[in-house]
């Protein structure tokens, strides 16, 4: 018996990939696209979901599937035009269908009959009412099995001449004969009446018919089967002794008939199904986009199924090729150069050739992110409609790509944004109306290169930020002294500040601002800055920028006491040796650096890690950072040792995690780099984030991880 | 002898049955996504069967089956087209390009079986032997 589980994973793989393409173009319609390939495509979606399912016997995605499928089906045959109406039904089926194949994968329970509703709707769509639900499934592949087998044989006589051509075409009688034999007794007489005379006999032609006696206890349906290919074109009947004749092409008997009919198929009933057929393959060639080849839509044509360990795996190893490179460079210095210029120009060639396998390498993990752009369009439809207010989507820049691990940790973070726009950017239908503006508001999705880093831009044209109200909530929640002077810009910063969107009244806030410093936090921690910009009546724009990849980073190597450090270049300010006047010590905050006419609050590694070697250090470097929005801390180093690519690897596999060490770097010495989470360092301050007091039950000690 | 089977199909979860139900049956298989890949086949091995769906990417069973039709090689080898509706318009019209038959969607592995060995046994039976 064949095992169906093993199929489930390339299944459910492959309805990833087809509820995906199946969005993207239900996007496409709502967008007003009609074009024929756009429906085309969502139909075969939906055809491949369905076809899986029935094959692999998960019915309810597959009956369900099979409603929708039939929806599409006179849509794209043009029995059915696509209306406004249609075209959300369509939606609500697809989030139905991706709901019950979310269920299966995860073998998780949706209430049976929930999707009925929509059944319904899709059958009424397509005028399919009449349709039970028994039809529903048999057409979703529930054969019903067990046809009750006689128990005593029964003899069947069977007379049989096949079309002469019948070899051309791939079938071959002496097959059939066996396949016969294989049901029970068979007896076989050959009728060589049709034989012509030796030298006009065609080798790949058949002459010969055929009458059997076959006794079985197979049923009816088993022995029709065996000529289901032939019965069309061939002389066929098929009786039991009673006289019931169980299959009869109407062709009376097997002799007496020319043996070349169906050659000339020019006129008459012949002509008039050829007619019909050519009618057909059109429709079927029309659905078949053969022709467009060289069109840009070439969904897996020539894509390559990888598993993504695999991928990570090569990235992996790539990384450490990059840092075995550094290790070797490190030998090479001007005297080499001098001495054996030949290695030293191959160590150059080396260095291009290893950048871009690199390069090759990450692009295979890079997604354009029209993979997460494509599920807003919904979202925003969904939120336009809870909110009563009219919003248009607008995406720019889908095709950039970007690493897979950086998109997957950016949805959430988008949604969030979106959900900010419409519910506090955009303005109700009648305040719109009374500032003369579009009653339609617009959000503005966009993403974009620029260097080696992604900007992507979520702007609305709404009321922009109540910068008094930001402020004045600021101060209440003493997040800033009500003296700060502030920029308009930094003020409107202040929303992303943990805490900042915690105040009760937020959501009255005529601003926006609920959960943005999640927005913020997530970004970080992907290497990314946030930043908004607001004018007043005219909307505001957040601003997201990100690495390519999470597996590098830039970052600034310094070091403190025995220890060295991978300061994240995206969060460096400044970096300076300061003057002794410019330190002093706050009573809340310790110590601090005067810097740009602020207090920044100092933190040292030594004390912070609890790796203080004891020995005072006057030639202090500070490295001023970015920790939260707009909040700076000084990071306080003795060492500044460069600046590098370094291949980020994770500590928690072999370390339970550490409190501001957001991972690991391996040097071009081969020694171990941690890297700093800037953001903790700069939340716990002074206190010291690993000592042995505070030391949360299994976390490592620095010093264990170094040693 | 072993017969060598082309398994054409843009779903990989079908690919995948097809590869599995016919390779456990003695069948050596390949496969590939579209009609296209599927020539490119055809042109380097020699199969004696093709089993192919209509409704594919770049290039589709129909024209697919024109294609093997045209070839010296494949003029008589069998094609069996994989249809979900098995309605007979569609049955009449893969013949009409030179199908051999059709296997309907979704198929029980011992139905589908029973089709391929029709046109393309395993093997040569045994003289009977008492």
């Amino acid at each position: 018996m064949l095992e169906l589980d093993q199929f489930r994973h390339v299944y459910f793989q492959e309805c990833e990939e087809l509820l995906g393409s199946l969005e993207i173009q239900l996007m496409a319609l709502q967008e007003g696209a009609e074009a024929d390939d756009v429906i085309q495509e969502a139909f075969r979606a939906i055809h491949s979901i369905k076809g899986g399912a029935g094959a692999l016997q998960f019915r309810r995605i597959g009956a369900f599937a099979h409603n929708f499928e039939a929806l599409f089906d006179k849509i794209r045959s043009g029995k059915t035009a696509l209306n406004p109406d249609l075209l959300i039904l369509s939606l609500t089926a697809f989030d139905m269908l991706a709901d019950l194949i979310a269920a299966e994968q995860c073998g998780s329970e949706i209430k049976p009959g929930s999707e009925d509703h929509i059944s319904e709707a899709l059958k009424e769509a397509t005028g399919n009412q009449g349709e039970s639900a028994g039809e529903d499934r048999a057409a979703a592949g529930m054969a019903a099995s067990g046809t009750s087998k006689p128990v005593a044989p029964v003899l069947y006589r069977i007379a049989f001449r096949p079309s002469p051509d019948s070899l051309k075409r791939g079938n071959e009688p002496l097959y059939l004969i066996r396949a016969l034999k294989a049901l029970g007794n068979l007896t076989v007489t050959a009728d060589q009446d049709g034989l012509p005379p030796l030298d006009e006999i065609d080798p790949q032609a058949v002459y010969l018919a055929w009458n059997f006696e076959l006794e079985t206890v197979a049923g009816p349906d088993a022995v029709s089967e065996i000529f289901e290919f032939v019965e069309d074109d061939s002389d066929l009947s098929i009786t039991t002794p009673n006289g019931a004749e169980i299959f009869d092409d109407g062709q009376s008997g097997v002799s007496d008939e020319a043996p070349d009919d169906g050659e000339s198929p020019e006129n008459g009933q012949a002509g008039e199904t050829k007619a019909k057929l050519q009618g057909a393959v059109k429709s079927l060639e029309n659905s078949n986009p053969d022709t467009k080849e060289t069109s840009g839509r070439h969904f897996g044509a020539t894509s390559v199924r990888v598993d993504l360990d695999r991928v990570d795996r090569l990235v992996n190893m790539v990384g450490e090729l990059v840092i075995a490179y550094s290790t070797v460079l490190q030998h090479v210095d001007d005297r080499l150069r001098l001495t054996h210029p030949q290695l030293a120009h191959e160590l150059t060639q080396f260095l291009q050739h290893t950048q871009s396998l690199q390069d090759s390498v990450m692009a295979i993990r890079a997604q354009p992110v029209r993979t997460i752009f494509a599920r807003m369009p919904r979202l925003v439809r969904d939120l336009a409609e809870q909110t009563g207010k009219r919003v248009r989507l607008k995406t720019k820049g889908e095709s950039t790509e970007i690493d897979k691990t950086v998109i997957e940790k950016l949805s959430d973070p988008l949604v969030h944004m979106i959900r900010n726009a419409i519910d506090h950017g955009i303005e109700p239908l009648e305040e719109r109306q009374a500032l003369g503006k579009p009653p339609e508001g617009t959000v503005t999705l966009s993403a974009e290169q620029v260097g080696g880093r992604i900007v992507i831009r979520v702007s609305d044209d709404g009321h922009g930020i109540d910068r008094e109200r930001v402020r004045q909530v600021a101060v209440e929640k003493n997040l800033i002294a009500p003296d700060t002077n502030l920029s308009d810009e930094e003020i409107e910063n202040l929303i992303f500040l943990p805490g900042f969107s915690t105040a009760q009244a937020l959501s009255d806030i005529s601003g926006r601002g609920v959960g943005m410093d999640i927005v913020y936090q997530n970004i970080q921690k992907l290497g990314g800055r946030v930043s908004i910009r607001s004018e007043p009546g005219r909307g505001s724009t957040v601003t997201l920028t990100l690495p390519l990849t999470l597996a590098v980073m830039e970052g600034m190597i310094v070091r403190s006491g025995d220890y060295v450090y991978v300061i994240p270049l995206a969060n460096i300010i400044q970096s300076l040796s300061p003057r002794p006047e410019e330190i002093g010590t706050l009573p809340d905050a310790g110590m601090v650096l005067r810097f740009r006419d602020e207090y920044v609050k100092l933190v040292d590694l030594n004390d912070a890690f609890g790796t203080d070697c004891g020995a005072a250090n006057d030639n202090q470097l500070i490295i001023v950072v970015e920790a939260d929005a707009g909040r700076a801390i000084g990071i306080v180093v003795e060492e500044i040792l460069g600046q590098e690519q370094v291949v980020i690897k994770s500590l928690d596999e072999n370390f339970s995690h550490i409190r501001g060490i957001a991972g690991a770097t391996i040097m071009g010495d081969g020694k171990v780099a941690l890297i700093l989470d800037v953001t903790v360092i700069g939340k716990l301050g002074n206190k010291r984030l690993n000592a042995s007091t505070a030391r949360e039950p299994g976390e490592t000690k620095l010093q264990e991880l170094c040693a | 002898m072993t017969r060598r089977v082309l398994a054409v199909d843009d779903s990989p979860t079908i690919r995948s049955m097809m590869d599995v139900i016919l390779t456990e049956a003695g069948y050596e298989v390949l496969s590939a996504e579209n009609g296209r890949d599927g020539l490119g086949l055809l042109d380097v091995f020699s199969f004696d069967l093709i089993i192919t769906d209509l409704n594919m990417h770049v290039m589709g069973g129909l024209s697919f089956i024109r294609h093997i039709r045209e070839l010296k090689r494949y003029e008589s080898v069998p094609v069996l087209v994989v249809t979900t509706e098995g309605s007979e318009e569609i049955k009449e019209l893969g013949r009409s390009y030179g199908a051999t038959g059709w296997i309907t969607k979704p198929f029980e592995p011992e139905k589908f079986l029973g089709a391929v060995n029709r046109v393309c046994p395993i093997e040569e039976p045994k003289a009977e032997s008492g």
